[in-house]
């Protein structure tokens, strides 16, 4: 619990992370959530400190979670595409 | 109730198929009347794949381009097959996530991480794709 987390450890989280965000089928979640990913982690690129990047990953791993389960519920719920998504699919 | 779920490419269609009813004779006594049963309502659901389009290093490298300047943070004028993500395009590591992320869902097939790595210029990507998918021509 001593060494810097490794940067593919990171750039596979944040993978994990935007893979769950893009299977929400309603579009203003979806990019909210993509957009806040990256948001969070350009924040804290510049984080060395050991202790707050640990704290960082562990908060990486329960946000995800969250967010497969929101995945889930949100395509339980019925969606209508937006007239441009409508528009692209034709 | 059965529910599909849209997959990437929409290459799969969920069809009903009629399963033969097998008709036993019955004697009189055991003779049912059936209220609304028709033979037609007997089905299975099967779920079919399309193959993939057949790929040429041509129609490859159009995808690469296209997928890459639909991404909104490369210039599409400054986009060419060689052209290198980090100096050339400006991108960041979290850049490149992301346009592996697109490729991915273009080709339909998962690109390990460690792989993901090696890209520096769109040119790797065809490389690994040509590989992967066994494109020579």
């Amino acid at each position: 619990m001593s060494s810097v987390i490794a940067k593919s450890t990171w750039v596979a989280v944040y993978k994990q992370l935007q893979k769950e965000a893009s299977k929400i089928p309603q579009y203003n979640y979806r990019v909210f959530f993509q957009r806040r990913i990256r948001d969070h982690f350009e924040r804290n690129i510049q984080v060395t400190e050991v202790s707050k990047q640990h704290e960082l990953y562990k908060e990486a791993l329960r946000n995800l979670e969250v967010l497969k389960r929101q995945a889930v519920f949100c395509q339980l719920y019925p969606h209508k595409k937006t007239v441009v998504e409508e528009k692209l699919q034709q | 109730m059965f529910r599909v779920i849209a997959s990437r490419a929409a290459t799969c269609a969920l069809r009903t198929v009629p399963v033969a009813k097998h008709f036993s004779t019955l004697t009189k006594k055991q003779v049912l009347t059936p209220l609304a049963v028709s033979i037609n309502k007997n089905t299975t659901q099967i779920r079919q794949f399309s193959a993939k389009a057949p790929l040429t290093k041509k129609t490859l490298e159009e995808r690469i381009i296209l997928v890459l300047s639909l991404y909104d943070k490369i210039d599409a004028k400054k986009l060419t097959m060689d052209s290198d993500f980090t100096k050339d395009l400006g991108l960041d590591s979290l850049d490149h996530v992301e346009v592996v992320m697109a490729i991915e869902e273009e080709f339909g097939f998962e690109i390990p991480d460690g792989d993901a790595d090696r890209f520096k210029t769109p040119r790797d990507i065809f490389q690994y794709i040509a590989d992967k998918e066994d494109v020579f021509e």
